[in-house]
């Protein structure tokens, strides 16, 4: 497990489907999917503030190869940010590679130092920029709408509209899609368009079975490699008089996903990917109905969590076992109670075949 | 304003909202609650599927719902309804074996499907089951046999055979003289039993359909409506009398109280007792999660009275049972005693809910008394597990030109 949640959760956290007029939403709009950043800009705007308040060394020769590893991206972006900051005079081109950093009225002479994060005047230790790309970017946003399309019937994903509905590339799209397919949502083969849905309950049944095959030996495997601080951190939780659903289901990804992907077999890995319509489904039930945190549940996990923080993956890995097991018998009923509530607006890229 | 000018009265209780269906929900019946139980009572009358719907979603805007035991499985994982305590029914020890044990004597058919008793008794793990305990989901109520409804002249002439089956529902025969129950979840079984019955598909569960099942029936059905099978679909009994009175149907889908509808547009209509048994159906009624205080005690004042037989015995004039026959006995005549729960000729005209002749003098319930036709039921409704993935099927039959 990584250092805690903070770093293993990327997703962001979403509000209920179920608005309160009582509808379940699936069609946000595109300003709701992941803020659109644009690389060299981030560059451009760190790099001329730090300029302005004279925290980089006049006459510093900046390359783009160094300045983009510091910054983690491209050497793409830093040129285009290196032009913009040429044109506004803040740098100067001389008789040498780079540029020459020249704060207003200052006229620099060439200071060849290393490029790090203190020289290029960035005060956070960790100046590596975090931007998705235009595929993370809608991700979130897809995998809700298809997430809660299959519950309705059968779909079929109209790239072509969804590139217009996120103002993005096909790439992008084809990307997110890929995702979606890996973990057994959406399917695709050589000539057919991508598709999802419907939801059956076989389905359901079929992911908890290979789960109940896979997962405890995943975590059986991956026990002694978690990290210790940030197990105790969710045994915290799961006692925490105040646990939220939205906190809980937060949990129940880290033990479903995180906890058990601390291994080498990398195929183990990818088949538990492709079962996670248990996890779909939960999560859609439980917010979708509002539903309070079930202490059967939480004691179910707890008993998950506290195996393993005290060392005993085989009792943690039996643990889960017997989670599974009641998790299946819950699932069913949770999949007919979804039929009974009214079909959401859906986005236009989702055109229902059935 | 000092306090001491304010009434000292306890403020007055608001009226006790009852979700349903016009099933059970009576106008003539509510007016008898509010006088005998002294407090106002409203009732929310909806469809079915919207009355669901809305305890589902809104589990905050009724006190008792009143429907049927296989919508419990929408309601129960979704925190809807809260635990009834047998302790607070003071007839519960009257209600009969057919929903406590899902058979109403030793030696008659166990119904496949929602059988009610499969979701009466909540377990030690808050999950439904047929283990008793002193807490259940819903009180058994109302329930009653359903078949099919056919004008015998009509199918004297295109079938010819006597004995009643779910068969002559899909029957080639009756090309262009068939309606259904648009519902999926009773148009379909009533399908399922009809297809099994005339050999055309065998199902190892017809309460719980796999989806190759229901893939292969939503084919045969598709290639039946092709052929010009089927006149209609009907979603409520008006539409269902219409459907046999302009639309030259022989044969469908029944609920009950269409009795009424097929009298009133003047149809010599005969609900069938198939050889196959019937689809049969249990109603009850349960309590808001959200309930405490005296609304909770109101509620099962409200649910006490309807085991006290007033309740049962307006039931029986549209058709349906109680769970504890006796107690409506004493509220019914002699002669609609006998008619309706002895399966014996009408001695006189019997009246409906609503004071008409809705019974003539000399006629016989089809299938017999309470005792026999409640121990013939084939498959009770249900939400089958792939209900979703049913829906959807059923949706594009019903589509399909």
């Amino acid at each position: 497990m990584a250092a805690g949640r903070a770093t293993t959760m990327k997703t962001a956290p979403r509000s209920s489907p179920l608005q309160d007029s009582g509808q379940p939403a699936a069609a946000a709009s595109p300003a709701d999917a992941g803020p659109r950043e644009l690389r060299y800009d981030v560059i451009r705007n760190r790099l001329r503030q730090a300029i302005l308040d004279g925290r980089v060394a006049a006459g510093l020769v900046l390359l783009e190869g160094p300045v983009a590893k510091v910054f983690g991206t491209s050497r793409v972006p830093v040129r285009k940010a290196f032009e913009m900051l040429h044109d506004e005079d803040l740098l100067r081109k001389f008789p040498g590679r780079g540029y020459l950093v020249a704060p207003p009225g200052v006229e620099p002479s060439p200071q060849r130092l290393p490029i790090d994060e203190a020289a290029l005047g960035l005060d956070v230790p960790d100046a590596t920029i975090y931007i998705p790309s235009e595929s993370e970017r809608i991700y979130g946003q897809l995998e809700q709408a298809i997430s809660t399309c299959v519950v309705f019937g059968h779909f079929r994903i109209d790239e072509t509209r969804a590139t217009e509905h996120f103002r993005v590339n096909r790439a992008a799209v084809r990307e997110a899609l890929g995702r979606l397919v890996d973990r057994g949502l959406v399917e695709k083969n050589v000539y057919s368009s991508w598709r999802a849905g419907p939801l059956t309950a076989r389905a359901i049944s079929q992911d908890f079975e290979l789960r109940l095959l896979l997962a405890p030996e995943a975590l059986r495997l991956s026990g002694p490699k978690l990290d210790p601080a940030a197990l105790a951190g969710l045994r915290r939780e799961l006692a925490a008089e105040a646990l939220d659903m939205e906190s809980l289901l937060a949990v129940e990804r880290e033990i479903h996903v995180d906890c058990l992907a601390h291994h080498q077999n990398v195929k183990l890995h990818r088949f538990l990917k492709l079962c996670e319509l248990p996890l779909i489904v939960n999560q859609l039930f439980c917010r979708m109905f509002r539903q309070p945190v079930n202490p059967v549940v939480v004691a179910e996990y707890a008993r998950i969590v506290g195996n393993l923080c005290d060392g005993r993956f085989d009792q943690a890995a039996e643990a889960l076992a017997d989670h599974l097991r009641a998790a299946g018998k819950r699932a069913p009923p949770q999949l007919k109670a979804l039929a009974v509530l009214p079909e959401p607006p859906l986005p236009d890229y989702v055109v229902r075949i059935v | 304003m000092s306090s001491q000018g304010k009434s000292t009265r306890p403020p007055r209780q608001r009226a006790l909202r009852v979700l349903g269906t016009s099933v059970t929900l009576l106008e003539s019946l509510r007016r008898c609650a509010e006088a005998d139980l002294g407090m106002a009572i409203e009732y929310q009358v909806l469809t079915g599927f919207d009355a669901q719907r809305q305890a589902v979603i809104e589990p905050g805007s009724f006190d008792v719902y009143d429907q049927w035991f296989h919508s419990i499985d929408y309601l129960w994982p979704t925190g809807a309804l809260q635990a009834i305590d047998t302790d607070r029914i003071a007839h519960w020890n009257e209600i009969n074996a057919l929903p406590r044990s899902g058979r109403l004597a030793p030696g008659a058919r166990y119904g496949r499907g929602c059988n009610p008793v499969t979701r009466l008794y909540v377990q030690a793990d808050g999950t439904l089951g047929d283990t008793p305990s002193g807490r259940i989901s819903m009180l058994p109520l109302t329930h009653n046999a359903d078949s099919f409804a056919y004008l015998p002249a009509e199918l004297s002439r295109l079938i010819g055979d006597v004995t009643e089956s779910w068969a002559w529902l899909v029957s080639p025969r009756c090309e262009g003289r068939v309606a259904l129950q648009a519902d999926a979840a009773i148009g379909a079984l009533d399908v399922a039993l009809a297809l099994q019955a005339s050999g055309e598909m065998h199902f190892d569960d017809i309460g719980n359909l796999s989806i190759e099942e229901i893939d292969g029936m939503i084919e045969l059905l598709i290639a039946k409506k092709k052929m010009g099978l089927f006149a209609g679909f009907w979603g409520d009994c008006a539409e269902a009398a219409s459907l046999m009175a302009r639309k030259r149907v022989a044969i469908q889908s029944n609920w009950s109280p269409a009795a009424d509808d097929y009298v009133r547009v003047g149809l010599d209509c005969r609900i069938a007792s198939p050889a196959e048994g019937y689809r049969a159906w249990y109603g009850g009624q349960g309590i808001s999660s959200r309930l405490q205080g005296p609304m909770l005690d109101a509620a099962y004042r409200y649910l006490n009275w309807w085991l006290s037989g007033r309740a049962g015995a307006v039931m029986a004039r549209q058709g349906f049972y109680i769970a504890n026959p006796e107690r409506s006995r004493a509220y019914l005549g002699e002669a609609e005693w006998d008619y309706w729960y002895g399966g014996q000729p009408a001695r006189e005209d019997l009246p409906g809910t609503g004071g008409n002749i809705l019974v003539r003098r000399g006629s016989v319930r089809d299938g017999g008394s309470y005792e026999r036709r409640m121990s013939r039921v084939a498959v009770w409704n249900t939400v089958m597990d792939e209900h979703n993935y049913l829906v959807r099927k059923w949706t594009e039959f019903m589509r399909t030109d």
